[in-house]
């Protein structure tokens, strides 16, 4: 493989001056007419598009990528605070339904170039390859139509371009990081002593966040709020991975753009989008269509391009748009120590356990769970102490006692169930469009994997010498909703990320995901994308100028 | 300022090394706050006596909840999401205010704002518990209640110093790292002021929070 910088000059592209933003590149970035007929437009630059954009750009490609949201300059957009970051989460309205429904925005949905990767902790683990076969091996979830080996040079390639910092990993896929892991705080030092106290293998990483410099970016500070978009330029998103390169080859990054609708001519191929820019309405022209919003509203822009061909939805033949959409399990508990912790020094992510994640056939459960130290900042530390029930004078007690706190929190396996699903609901947004409704339900499954990770995370709490704990049922993450199978019977999309129903429609985002493991989703959704453009680019070769 | 446990520390002390940027965003909650423009009349009584009790707000050293949730409000910025079974945000809340000066209207034949602290510890706790309330989904409205109220008061800085929390440190970071160590402005908990072991204090603010103790 040539070097990260030969195959992704982004970090390079960055200032070295003490700024975040190159606004250079952005200002002579290039800009398309919407009557250009552009190669791709991609719709959302997050995870999954940010990839998409850079590598198809790479080949040549003439590449508009849209997002709803602003073109972040961290320096001027961004702030040092759980409050005024209100603004990096997709807070348009959704309604939330079930026997447990999902809180949506700040916790999991993202706004804005970067989208996700701005304001996730930085995880980022690969899938096991078991992930890719659970069907077959433990009798519940859904086989991928790919397997482990033919994602692993991708998940390869995005670890060094992030790049990842850990111990060697020995579950799964044994592997190594490209950068050493971080130092631990008080926090991760007390999950290491706990696990080695149970006897639990734990290790410090994998977090995408740089530890010494990779080229314009800087060593983490350690000012511990990943979670409200890094300042510093040491945590990966794609706005400072992948966007700095697909602008240096040609890429347009179009902000502010709320796609309404895929269109599709009369040959049943898609035209191009409908979208709107300060209200106007534009439609862009393009060659190839890739979707790339999320779980959430991937479905609901496919739900809502009806015409006469697709009267329930575009790829919706088979009712499989907006289903099996998944979210993990991921109760958080925390322990008092007499020692002062201050849990909110250093990323929120440091330490994680795998130990955990394959099915255990002596439990009353199928797959598994991974448990990763968070810490949580005093908004959220006070929902934390909210969801035991305490209100009033012992709530304020428990939250002032914040420095004594760590909190660790569990990625369960929830299975993918087809009621788990995304419809539009009778509202609609500020623009009129209908939004969406996410309904989710636990199966009994669910319940006893939560159950047994819970208890593993007080097992070792205690073991580390913790007066009291608090415990709040929480979920993590968006997966599924247009699931890639191997028929159209099967699944929205195939291998390729090619829809069933329009041979030149992909979807490159977390909603491809027939199951989702017990690992932070961000480093597989990137490896699908980067694998995606490879098929892409191979399959077009007129494309590359 | 100075509080009780971080005797001296003040977080806001701290100002001048934070980024421009936070700087304006935290400062802007320590001033005045400015008119209201969501709550009636009616709605700031109730409202008020709900935060008083919600979060055991302080007399002497206010921290202006019910401000910063009415201009959240008025400006629509909700979370992104509301459950199905609750109407949106603002008109929950209207709603969910009005239903409380009824309810202790039919219970005690008083306003909302005029019960006993141990009235409106009830009729709340029954609330909390309960699986319908007025109508709406109990645990829901409670949810929203909370969200707004914790946001609102533990974005404040006077929280902040009382719990001992550093605060935004960009660009200049944190670095020291580990159990029981401090920056050189990071205040160490006194436990000269507080001797009690964690399990007494809990047990004290149960006490305080069902009345039994000042």
């Amino acid at each position: 493989m040539k070097s990260v910088r030969a195959r992704n000059e982004s970090a390079w592209l960055l200032p070295n001056d003490g700024t975040r933003t190159n606004h250079g590149l952005r200002r002579d970035m290039r800009r398309f007419d919407d009557d250009d007929e552009v190669d791709i437009v991609i719709v959302g630059c997050g995870a999954g598009g940010g990839v998409l954009a850079q590598r198809l750009a790479r080949a040549g490609w003439r590449v508009v990528a849209m997002d709803a949201g602003p073109f972040w300059d961290p320096d001027r957009d961004w702030v040092s605070d759980e409050r005024g970051s209100h603004h990096l989460y997709w807070t348009e309205p959704r309604v939330v339904a079930g026997d447990n429904p999902v809180p949506l925005g700040a916790n999991n949905s993202g706004r804005g170039v970067g989208g996700g990767t701005v304001h996730y902790a930085g995880y980022t683990p690969r899938f096991h390859p078991s992930d890719f076969c659970t069907e077959s091996v433990d009798g519940v979830g859904k086989d991928w139509p790919i397997s482990y080996e033919q994602l692993k040079p991708y998940y390869e390639a995005i670890e060094e371009e992030l790049p990842v910092a850990g111990q060697a990993w020995p579950w799964g896929d044994p592997h190594r990081y490209p950068h050493s892991p971080h130092p631990v705080s008080g926090l991760g030092a007390l999950f290491l002593r706990g696990c080695e106290r149970t006897g639990i293998r734990a290790r410090v990483g994998p977090v995408a966040i740089t530890n010494g410099r990779f080229g314009n970016r800087p060593h983490c500070i350690y000012r511990g709020f990943c979670l409200q978009g890094c300042k510093v330029n040491a945590k990966a998103s794609t706005l400072i991975t992948h966007v700095p390169d697909a602008l240096a080859h040609g890429a347009e990054i179009r902000p502010d753009s709320m796609v309404q609708q895929v269109e599709i001519g009369p040959d049943g191929r898609a035209t191009g989008v409908i979208y709107r820019r300060d209200g106007v309405e534009c439609r862009q022209r393009a060659r190839l269509v890739a979707v790339a919003g999320y779980a959430i509203e991937t479905p609901r822009l496919l739900l809502n391009s009806t015409s006469s061909r697709f009267p329930d939805g575009l790829c919706n033949d088979h009712d499989l748009v907006g289903r099996y959409v998944m979210v993990q399990g991921a109760a958080q508990t925390a322990g008092r120590f007499e020692q002062e912790v201050r849990m909110y020094k250093a990323p929120p992510p440091e330490v994680s356990t795998e130990e955990f994640y394959e099915t255990d056939p002596r439990s009353d459960h199928k797959r598994g769970f991974s448990i990763q130290c968070v810490g949580p900042l005093p908004i959220t530390w006070a929902e934390h102490v909210v969801a035991e029930g305490h209100w009033g004078a012992v709530l304020r007690e428990y939250v002032r006692d914040y420095v004594h706190w760590a909190t660790l929190g569990v990625l369960c396996e929830f299975l993918p169930l087809a009621a788990n699903r995304v419809t539009l609901a009778d509202d609609t947004d500020r623009l009129g469009i209908p939004v969406a409704r996410f309904s989710y339900s636990q199966c009994d499954n669910d319940r006893a994997l939560l159950r047994a990770g819970a208890a593993k995370m007080a097992e070792i709490l205690s073991a580390a010498g913790a007066q009291d704990t608090v415990t709040i049922e929480r979920y993590a993450h968006l997966v599924g909703g247009c699931r890639m199978g191997a028929t159209p019977a099967d699944g929205v999309v195939d291998a390729s990320l090619r829809s069933f129903a329009v041979p030149n429609l992909y979807v490159t985002d977390g909603s491809v995901l027939p199951t989702q493991g017990s690992a932070n989703p961000a480093l597989t959704i990137m490896a699908l994308a980067a694998r995606c453009a490879d098929h892409l680019a191979s399959a077009n070769r007129g494309f590359a100028r | 300022m100075g509080t009780e446990h971080f005797p001296g520390y003040d977080v806001v002390d701290r100002a001048g090394t934070w980024d421009p940027v936070t700087r304006h965003v935290v400062l802007g909650r320590v001033g005045p706050p400015g008119p209201l423009r969501f709550f009636t009349d009616d709605e700031v009584r109730v409202a008020g006596a709900l935060l008083h009790a919600l979060l055991a707000l302080d007399e002497g050293r206010p921290v202006p909840v019910l401000e910063l949730i009415d201009t959240r409000l008025a400006d629509d910025e909700t979370d992104g999401w509301r459950h199905d079974d609750l109407p949106h945000d603002a008109d929950a809340w209207r709603r969910s205010l009005q239903l409380l000066d009824d309810d202790a209207r039919d219970r005690w034949q008083r306003r909302f704002d005029e019960l006993t602290d141990r009235q409106r510890h009830e009729l709340l706790e029954d609330i909390r518990t309960a699986d319908r309330w007025g109508g709406l989904p109990a645990a829901h409205l409670w949810n929203l209640w909370m969200r707004y109220a914790c946001a609102a008061f533990y974005s404040h800085p006077d929280a902040w110093s009382e719990m001992g929390f550093g605060g935004p440190a960009y660009p200049v970071g944190y670095a020291n790292l580990g159990l029981d160590r401090r920056e050189h402005w990071e205040v160490t908990e006194q436990d000269a002021i507080d001797p009690e072991p964690w399990a007494h204090r809990v047990e004290r603010a149960w006490k305080r929070h069902r009345g039994d103790e000042p």
